[in-house]
């Protein structure tokens, strides 16, 4: 792959760089005919971006390598820590930076970053990476009930009234308004926070429709990075959203490019019906990894085992690290250890949390997974897309640089 | 206790968030005391220690369009309460364009002091943003501590010059000493460091605004000694 970005775009990619790294990470550059994707995703599978930007986007764009070996694109994974110092004073790549241009170097296992800038210098910077599968989401927003549409300009306003440390908000809508409101886990320091809310009439909005009224809680600083890329570029954004426990979409788009990001959402353990008290212990006996979550545990790890080889972090693991949103799941809940057939039941029927965040976003395509009765159960909220597109690819080679 | 009060002009506002955020930069918690005409903003530090012992006092009139204050009795009728003004600063600053600004006294999880703001939108109708901070009631037994501080007898008095200037001195003496020493003769000298009492002087009070007088002595006679010594941390606010 072989694409020259120019001036201002370059710094357009940056900023998306920028909103990437508060998500995750590891970021994972995807060329494709349709454009290059690059994409992030947290540790614990609870929020996943992705940037598209169509070939429109850059001033040259060639897939291929070179390399006579790869029967296709090559996917690369990198560490965001070594891509981020090259875009992190964006206002200094405004003011130098003629031109960039980002290649793959497969012999060599390089990701080249070249930045062609002001009196004639040129800075070339080569990242190794590694080869990795598809890191992919397609989330059915068509499908949600939920959606609102507003300028960057006005969501960026609503975020303004909560610190910047603020993980979690809750976004309550119906059908007269649309609250926000900043939400503490269970704690002792609960009591001496400071909470703040707000609330929107639905006028304010370009496009409200709310299907079912719900409360979603989600993390705010992961969506942070995404609101203001969008309002640098003064575009607005759409939200789809259904009930607790779905994840949220937030997405932009213009001419050149496309971006969303995906975040899980807590479940609402008070509106869940009567298969709560089973429920609720199993994401315990997942995160305390205590011997009798064993059995459960490995059904889980064959049901990902497909998913697995698309997220190289999830090593077979069901666990995730526990975050803010995991924790509350369990807190209200006293952890009691669970008999063996409880469990059973319990993967049938409801979707522990754990493995509702963890199949949350990616399910693995390879045909085995039909098999495994595991993984056909447990909902499935957003699938990756089609592997279709990249066997119907056909490109020609162009020597690279 | 009862508390409600409302500003509606924006610069009333911006003054009050202005005093509140100067205060959040001295302390992490303060008491506010809550009377019929004024509030006041106190922290009793330690002064001798080095400390910053604050008493500021706000005419509720000059900020607020409305105000309704019910003590704790009829004979003390005064509301006492520990705010982090870090909090409140924060809750004012993201408010600075609201059409109207309530703060309240209500009982949340907890005693909050409530700051509820509508803010203007391009539709008729606002939008509300509502921020609840908690407070601690302190009680009546305490309240001698956050009494009006009586003034020390003093020796000399001083008009300072313009503060900007004072300001750019000042911080950049913080990069020499912990302390600072200020001497008075007919004109204001300012050192830190080794040696400050011998400093050559840099201000004069023909040059720029600033002026001193004397209630007890005459300037003329009287050789230049130190008369104060400050800590630059906190003077520089």
């Amino acid at each position: 792959m072989n694409c020259v970005i120019e001036g201002n775009c370059v710094k357009a990619f940056g900023k998306a760089i920028h909103a990437l790294s508060r998500i995750g990470d590891e970021l994972w550059l995807d060329p494709m005919v349709k454009g290059l994707a690059v994409r992030s995703v947290n540790s614990a599978h609870s929020a996943y971006a992705c940037f598209l930007f169509s070939p429109l986007f850059f001033q040259r764009y060639s897939l291929g390598s070179g390399s006579e070996q790869d029967s296709g694109t090559v996917k690369c994974k990198l560490v965001m820590k070594s891509v981020l110092p090259l875009f992190r004073c964006l206002t200094s790549i405004e003011r130098n930076v003629d031109r960039c241009q980002i290649s793959i170097n497969i012999p060599d296992d390089r990701v080249v970053f070249q930045f062609f800038c002001r009196h004639g210098i040129t800075k070339t910077y080569n990242l190794g990476f590694q080869e990795s599968e598809a890191l992919q989401a397609v989330f059915a927003s068509h499908l949600c009930p939920n959606a609102l549409k507003a300028q960057a300009r006005l969501l960026g306003d609503m975020v303004m009234h909560f610190p910047v440390s603020q993980e979690e908000i809750t976004l309550s809508m119906n059908p007269l308004r649309l609250n926000l409101r900043n939400y503490y886990e269970e704690g002792n320091d609960q009591m001496k926070m400071m909470y703040t809310e707000m609330s929107l009439h639905p006028d304010e909005f370009d496009y409200f429709q709310v299907g079912v009224d719900s409360d979603i809680t989600f993390c705010l600083k992961e969506l942070r990075g995404l609101l203001s890329f969008a309002e640098s570029h003064g575009l607005p954004v759409s939200v789809h959203f259904g009930a607790a426990g779905k994840p949220v979409c937030f997405a932009v788009e213009d001419m050149v490019l496309e971006a969303s990001v995906v975040l899980a959402t807590l479940t609402d353990s008070e509106s869940s019906g009567p298969s709560q008290a089973a429920e609720a212990p199993v994401p315990t006996a997942h995160r305390c990894g205590d011997a009798a979550g064993l059995p459960e545990a490995s059904c889980e790890a064959e049901g990902f085992a497909a998913v697995t080889e698309l997220i190289a972090s999830s090593q077979g693991s069901p666990m995730m690290n526990p975050t803010g949103l995991m924790r509350r799941l369990t807190g209200t809940q006293e952890p009691d250890r669970l008999s063996v057939a409880d469990k059973g039941r319990a993967s049938t029927f409801t979707t522990p949390a754990s493995s509702t965040i963890c199949s949350l976003l990616f399910r693995a395509l390879s045909p085995e997974q039909g098999e495994d009765g595991c993984a056909s159960l447990l909902p499935v909220l957003a699938c990756s897309s089609d592997v279709e597109e990249d066997t119907e690819e056909d490109f020609t080679r162009s020597p690279s640089l | 206790m009862k508390f409600r009060a409302k500003i509606i002009d924006i610069g009333c506002l911006n003054h009050f968030t202005r005093v509140v955020t100067t205060i959040s930069k001295l302390t992490k918690t303060c008491v506010l005391r809550l009377t019929a005409d004024n509030l006041f903003f106190v922290l009793s530090g330690k002064v001798a220690n080095g400390g910053v012992s604050m008493w500021c006092e706000l005419s509720q009139a000059n900020f607020f369009d409305e105000y309704q204050m019910e003590g704790v009795s009829a004979e003390a009728n005064e509301i006492c309460l520990e705010v982090t003004p870090e909090n409140l600063s924060r809750a004012l600053k993201t408010v600075q364009n609201a059409k109207a600004v309530k703060v309240k006294l209500t009982r949340k999880h907890c005693p909050c002091l409530t700051v509820a703001a509508e803010l203007p939108t391009l539709s008729s109708i606002s939008r509300v943003v509502t921020h609840d901070l908690p407070v601690d009631v302190i009680p009546r037994r305490l309240w001698a501590e956050f009494k009006e501080p009586s003034m020390p007898d003093f020796d000399v008095s001083i008009y300072l010059p313009p503060l900007k200037t004072m300001k750019n001195v000042v911080d950049r003496m913080k990069n020499l000493s912990n302390f600072l020493v200020m001497m008075m003769t007919m004109d204001l000298r300012m050192g830190a460091g080794p040696g400050a009492e011998t400093q050559t002087p840099w201000l004069r009070p023909g040059s720029t605004s600033g002026s001193c007088s004397s209630s007890s002595w005459d300037s003329r006679s009287t050789p230049a000694r130190p008369c104060a010594i400050s800590s630059t941390t906190g003077s520089s606010t």
